[in-house]
């Protein structure tokens, strides 16, 4: 039931992300950001080997649900509302072709772990690919968008695959570390919001492009 | 093998109707709606066929001709996939492609006879039928290899052995996919209208404008026939042969497909019909899901 | 509302008339109405022009020239060249009257009178690749005859042109002479869902020529009336928006809510579409305090079923997507055609007759002005959304604050000889422009309608640019513009 599960939520995350390549509005981007964010909440739940006590579940847990799934959604739609940034920025890669991408990727890295020999030390090597994929995918919508906001949630797909590698190869984390990386997730995107709001103000626009000609 | 066939064209000729019956109440109840009793569908076949057809004077013979073939060729393709386990079944190498090129027959026929109207409706409407046929086609076909591969054979009937424990989230991944196709092949919302008056707007329906009386009755016919074969290859999908008795599996059967009526209906309740610019979108990611689901399936990695 | 004796109207030489018309319109001011008339026999140009942020309304004239080896033939330069807003008054000059604006860039008939639209009467997009469809004027739902016709590339509409007249029935022409007792009932089918817009137009005509000022409680109960009618038309456009999109909950809903919102004009006067409400010197029906009670309750619940059934819109993003970004009209072309009513307000232009033009009770007290700024269906369905709540609101207001007293006051079927009268009066389609001029013997020499949908229908048509055919339904139900109104 619980190796069901663990494959039923690596697979929600990989179709997400495919969810977010494939996106072209920053709302829905939210949308599907958040969803992630509840899916990582019930990750600690399905790694039966925690030693340290239900402390240690629960507290990730109600962490990255209301943090990851409630309060930097929230953060990044308000700033959306603020720049009333639309969607006409096209990427670097277009959006389908961006998607097939993000799904061979997600097939490499099964592939990938497979090779690898320190699979056997990993509990779920199912989820530990999900989490590889999420850190290619993650460093994809990085590079290939030009919309702040869309770079900010190729950021938290990042972050967020971290947060799943980690769970999936160790199962524990020391708690405070998990906290720590949490809090400090949060004050870094409250400083890319305030930071894209003036840049807005000052650009008009929060396309990275803008920002190229700002460096010479 | 005869009376296998025999049982599947009748359970398509006569259970078919019913389908867009439920499909209709269950909008009904949606709106709040008393809605058309769920037999309107034959009630109208009835009436139609009672009535004389008129043929615009500048369609030709292939006009008067594509009913009957659209009518006939997606009537045999329900030939594999036989509504009752156990008999055997008309079953080759690779019959999948000869049901799903059937359908494309009975396509290739309703468009050149939309075509040959002359109307300029009708000419738009052939082309977002080719258009969106040829964008859902892969993902039939993906979906079909996917469960091949877990069957173990080439031919459709070794695609159809449900749900197991172990392959459970691939079958899942192609059942998915192989719905939203079904929404669209049959012109059902997000990607169509049927029960809209707006030619402008129209896929499907507006590729029958020109025809009346029998061949409008035959048009619709088939039009049920095919919604009645998708339901029931996803039930078979779903449903697993190897744990039920045949007796159990065909009492399934005949519950779930009204049941995959009911799902439509909620889903055409719930969502707007899509822009015409997203339907490439909304077929292109069935076509990643059941991509993902191709690509789980080569490897053991469930296993993990 | 407002009258100016035909002696006190300066005339203007065509020169300065073209200078001022031009400087005017583009200083704020808006063409409310531009008409030919034959007064003593001698024909001139009336145009109308209201100023939103004043609050004023101008009436400048002048007299054509007449053209040279041509005896009885007029002519002007064409405004539209510099000024589109004047493009469709022009032609609709040139049909009525003969006057011929020099230079129109595409001088052709705006209604048809005498004979059917022809082939080679639309602007066509030429090319290989274009293709041309044509709709109505027979259409497969039960509305109202209209043609459209479509230059497309594809799917893409790259020009939309409307073309009217089939529901022509000479509507002003009948009117002169008047007033008489049976024109009233040929206002209020000028557009049969606008009625009380109409009736309460051509009700303030008299009222002003013969200087009757309706009894207070006479004009809470017309505002009442105009408001139901508003609700009603809204609700049922936001029901047949969703209808277009195949959303069915509230298109069924709204159906029915719509009718509730009828029922309740039904409630005052016995007609659906308040028919026989407005009556010149007051109203024809007063509301008792059984129907007041009545009508208050079935408001709250009709805003309760309204409110769930609309809301189901908001939430559904599949909806959203469809509205959103689809048939806009920018704040600056909306501008430039002069659109007027809930369209213009969703395009960002916050003109409400109520608010800037008001008169009646709307003087004391008016609802907030509903104000979007995108330009597509979905600012329109949200106006629209705005609008209704605002004025279930104000109809609970002005029911529980309704003046006592008389509902009619006599004598306003008597109109002052050689004056020219111009009412304002918002709709819900937007605002309604009657003008009339009386002769010497105080009877109409002359009687101008414009209905909203004249100044909208091009807005239509620029929505549709570089959008999808199939989503010309959809944008069409977002205008929800009215042909017989346009037809007259």
């Amino acid at each position: 039931m619980q190796h069901n599960l663990l494959i039923l939520i690596s697979l929600l995350i990989i179709l997400s992300n495919l969810f977010l390549l494939g996106s072209s509005r920053t709302r829905a981007m939210l949308r599907g950001i958040a969803a992630q964010g509840v899916l990582l909440s019930i990750l600690p739940f399905l790694f039966p080997m925690h030693k340290s006590g239900l402390v240690s579940i629960i507290v990730p847990a109600v962490l990255s649900i209301t943090i990851k799934a409630i309060l930097i959604p929230y953060f990044l739609h308000r700033v959306i509302q603020r720049v009333n940034t639309e969607n006409a920025l096209n990427p670097y890669i277009g959006y389908p072709v961006s998607v097939i991408i993000g799904l061979l990727i997600s097939y490499g890295s099964f592939l990938f772990i497979e090779k690898l020999p320190f699979s056997y030390l990993s509990i779920s090597p199912f989820t530990t690919s999900a989490a590889f994929a999420s850190i290619l995918i993650g460093m994809l919508i990085i590079s290939t968008r030009r919309n702040v906001i869309a770079q900010i949630i190729g950021y938290l797909v990042f972050e967020n695959a971290g947060f799943i590698l980690g769970i999936s190869i160790s199962s524990t984390m020391p708690l405070f570390i998990e906290i720590g990386i949490m809090l400090d997730l949060l004050a870094g995107i409250f400083i890319m919001v305030v930071a894209v709001s003036r840049i807005h103000i000052l650009f008009d626009s929060v396309g990275t492009q803008k920002l190229e000609r700002l460096n010479k | 093998m005869i009376i296998n066939i025999c049982l599947s064209i009748a359970a398509a000729l006569v259970l078919s109707p019913l389908l867009g019956g439920i499909i209709n109440k269950t909008k009904a109840f949606y709106a709040g709606r008393k809605g058309s009793p769920v037999l309107q569908l034959y009630f109208d076949l009835f009436k139609l066929f009672r009535k004389e057809s008129v043929i615009s004077t500048s369609a030709t013979f292939i006009f008067q001709a594509a009913p009957a073939i659209i009518f006939t060729s997606t009537l045999a393709a329900t030939i594999f996939v036989p509504f009752i386990p156990g008999l055997p079944a008309p079953s080759f190498t690779c019959d999948f492609i000869l049901l799903f090129y059937l359908l494309g027959l009975s396509r290739f026929f309703l468009i050149i006879s939309a075509l040959d109207t002359g109307s300029s409706f009708e000419g738009m409407g052939a082309s977002r039928e080719a258009f969106f046929s040829a964008l859902a086609e892969p993902v039939t076909f993906v979906t079909i290899l996917t469960m091949l591969r877990l069957g173990g054979g080439t031919s459709i009937q070794a695609a159809f052995r449900g749900l197991s424990s172990e392959s459970w989230i691939i079958i899942i991944l192609t059942a998915v996919p192989f719905f939203i196709v079904m929404l669209a092949e049959n012109a059902r919302i997000p990607f169509d209208d049927p029960n809209t008056h707006l030619e402008l707007t129209m896929i499907h329906e507006v590729m029958l404008l020109d025809n009346s009386g029998a061949n409008l009755a035959l048009m619709e016919w088939a039009a049920s026939i095919k919604l009645w074969l998708f339901s029931l290859i996803i039930v078979k999908i779903l449903l697993p042969a190897e744990i039920l008795t045949p007796a159990a599996y065909t009492g399934l059967t005949i519950l779930a497909v009204p049941a995959v009526a009911v799902i439509t209906g909620t889903v055409e309740s719930v969502m707007a019909r899509a822009s015409l610019l997203k339907v490439p979108q909304l077929l292109f990611s069935a076509g990643i899901i059941a991509f993902l689901g191709f690509f789980l399936s080569l490897n053991q990695f469930l296993g993990w | 509302m407002i009258k100016f004796k035909l002696s006190s109207l300066p005339i203007f030489s065509e020169s300065e008339f073209r200078e001022k018309a031009l400087g005017l319109t583009s200083s704020g001011c808006r063409i409310s109405s531009f008409f030919a008339s034959a007064v003593e026999g001698k024909r001139k140009l009336y145009l109308v022009l209201s100023d939103d942020e004043a609050g004023t309304v101008q009436v400048i004239t002048t007299q054509p020239a007449a053209v040279p080896g041509n005896s009885g033939e007029l002519s002007f330069h064409t405004l539209t060249t510099e000024n589109p807003a004047f493009h469709l008054f022009e032609r609709e000059i040139f049909e009525q009257s003969g006057i011929r604006p020099e230079g129109h860039p595409w001088l052709k008939p705006v209604r048809y009178p005498d004979r059917r639209p022809a082939e080679t009467d639309f602007f066509r997009v030429e090319g290989s690749e274009i293709h041309q469809v044509a709709v109505g004027p027979v259409h497969a739902g039960i509305i109202e005859p209209g043609h459209f016709r479509f230059q497309c590339h594809g799917e893409t509409v790259y020009h939309l042109e409307t073309a009217h007249g089939f529901q022509h029935r000479g509507i002003e022409t009948n009117l002169i002479g008047g007033p008489r007792p049976a024109d009233l009932c040929k206002i209020e089918v000028t557009a049969g869902d606008s009625s009380i817009a109409h009736s309460t137009a051509y009700c303030r005509i008299l009222e002003v020529l013969s200087e009757t000022a309706p009894p207070a409680r006479a004009e809470a109960i017309r505002a009442i009336a105009l408001e139901l009618e508003r609700c009603a038309n809204h609700i049922g456009d936001l029901g047949a928006l969703a209808g277009d999109i195949g959303y069915l909950p509230t298109s069924s809903y709204c159906g029915r809510i719509r009718g509730d919102f009828l029922n309740m004009s039904a409630l005052i006067c016995g007609n659906r579409f308040g028919r026989g409400v407005i009556q010149p010197g007051g109203t024809g029906f007063d509301l008792s305090d059984k129907i007041k009670e009545q009508l208050l309750a079935r408001l709250s619940a009709g805003r309760d079923d309204f409110i769930s059934a609309v809301s189901l819109l908001w939430d559904s993003p599949t909806v959203l997507a469809r509205f959103e970004s689809t048939g806009t009209v920018s704040q600056e072309a909306s501008e430039q055609i002069g659109m007027v009513g809930p369209a213009a307000r969703a395009s960002g232009c916050g003109r409400d007759i109520r608010q800037n033009h008001p008169s009646g009770i709307y003087r004391t007290d008016c609802p907030k002005i509903a104000v979007s700024d995108k330009g597509d269906v979905f600012s329109r369905a949200w106006v629209r959304w705005l609008e209704v709540k605002e004025s279930i609101d104000f109809i609970e207001k002005l029911l529980q604050g309704l003046p006592s007293g008389d509902v009619f006051i006599d004598g306003a079927q008597k109109p002052a000889a050689d004056t020219l009268a111009v009412s304002l009066v918002e709709g819900w389609r937007g605002e309604v422009c009657h003008t009339a001029i009386t002769g010497t013997d105080g009877r109409f020499s002359s009687y101008k309608i414009v209905d909203p949908s004249f100044h909208n229908w091009f807005g239509l048509a620029l929505a549709l640019r570089d959008e999808q055919i199939s989503d010309f339904p959809v944008c069409n139900k977002s205008f929800n513009l009215s042909y017989c109104g346009f037809d007259l």
